[in-house]
C-alpha cells in the first residue's frame, strides 16, 4: 500500500509538470502489476498511466480537480481475480 | 478543429495477464447526465442486449434514477441483480482525440445494484450496435467503428427492422 501511495504521488507530480518525459509513466501493462486493483487515468493518446487512486471516485474526483484531459478511466484488474469470460 | 470523420479505429486493451495475454474491445466514452462523467474505457459485448454502466456513474454524472424507465432482473456472473434504466446520452470519443472530439447519442443505460468488471460502461446490442458498424478483428487487435449504414454498403443486407431501429444510413 505505501509502494502506491509513493508512486501515485511521484506521478502527480510528473503531471504537474506537464507530462514530460513519457518514460516516467507506467504502461498499462505495468500498472497490472504495480496498482493491480486500483483505478487508474490512461491517456488516450499516448496509453500512459498518470494517476491512481483507491476508488472511481477518488480518481474522478482528483481528474475534476486537476482539470485534466483526454484521459479515460478503467479498474487496473489483479491478476488474482478471475478472468471475466462475457459480463462477469 | 474537424471531428475526424468515421471510422474511428480503437486498439484492443491488455487485459492482466493470464496463462496467454488476453486482449479486450475497448472504446473510450463519457456518460452525459445532468453533468458530464469523467471519461472512461468501456467494453464492447455484442453478446449483451443491454447497455449497462457502473453505480459509481450515477453521482458522477449526476444521473436522477428517481424513476426509472423499466426495472428488471438480469443474469449477471451467477447472480440476479436490479437493473434500473434510464434515458442518457453517450458520447463516443475519438481514440486519439481529446474530449471535444465525440459522437453523442441517447439511449437506454442500465444500473445494476452491484459492478465487478474493471470497466464502467458495456455497451450492447441496444443503444450502442443500434447505432453503429462495429468491426473487430484479434490479429489486428482493433476494434473499428463506421456509421451505421456501413454493413449495408459493404454487404449488400437488409437491416431488419424487428426492433423498431430505424435505418440511419443510406441502403
Amino acid at each position: 500500500m505505501r509502494i502506491r501511495k509513493q508512486w501515485t504521488k511521484r506521478v502527480s507530480r510528473l503531471y504537474r509538470g506537464k507530462m514530460s518525459a513519457r518514460d516516467e509513466h507506467l504502461k498499462m501493462e505495468q500498472a497490472f502489476a504495480e496498482c493491480a486493483g486500483q483505478w487508474v487515468a490512461v491517456d488516450r493518446k499516448t496509453g500512459d498511466v498518470i494517476a491512481a487512486r483507491n476508488t472511481p471516485y477518488e480518481l474522478s474526483a482528483y481528474i475534476k480537480s486537476e482539470g485534466i484531459h483526454g484521459v479515460d478511466v478503467v479498474r487496473a484488474p489483479s491478476e488474482q481475480e478471475p478472468e471475466m469470460v462475457g459480463f462477469g | 478543429m474537424a471531428i475526424p470523420a468515421l471510422p474511428w479505429r480503437y486498439p484492443f486493451q491488455q487485459d492482466a495477464p493470464r496463462q496467454r495475454p488476453i486482449l479486450r474491445p475497448i472504446v473510450s466514452a463519457q456518460l452525459i447526465g445532468a453533468e458530464a462523467s469523467t471519461p472512461f474505457k468501456a467494453l464492447v459485448d455484442s453478446g449483451s442486449e443491454h447497455v449497462l454502466a457502473a453505480p459509481w456513474l450515477i453521482s458522477d454524472a449526476i444521473v436522477d434514477l428517481g424513476n426509472p424507465k423499466y426495472s428488471i432482473r438480469l443474469g449477471i456472473g451467477g447472480e440476479n441483480p436490479l437493473v434500473n434504466f434510464v434515458d442518457l446520452r453517450i458520447r463516443l470519443l475519438h481514440p486519439q482525440g481529446d474530449d471535444n472530439n465525440f459522437v453523442e447519442w441517447e439511449t437506454e443505460v442500465g444500473f445494476p445494484e452491484h459492478w465487478r468488471p474493471p470497466w464502467p460502461m458495456l455497451l450492447g446490442q441496444h443503444g450502442f450496435f443500434d447505432q453503429f458498424t462495429v468491426s473487430m478483428h484479434r490479429a489486428a487487435a482493433l476494434t473499428v467503428v463506421e456509421k451505421w449504414g456501413a454493413f449495408d454498403e459493404r454487404f449488400g443486407i437488409e437491416v431488419r427492422e424487428s426492433d423498431g431501429h430505424t435505418r440511419r444510413g443510406p441502403l
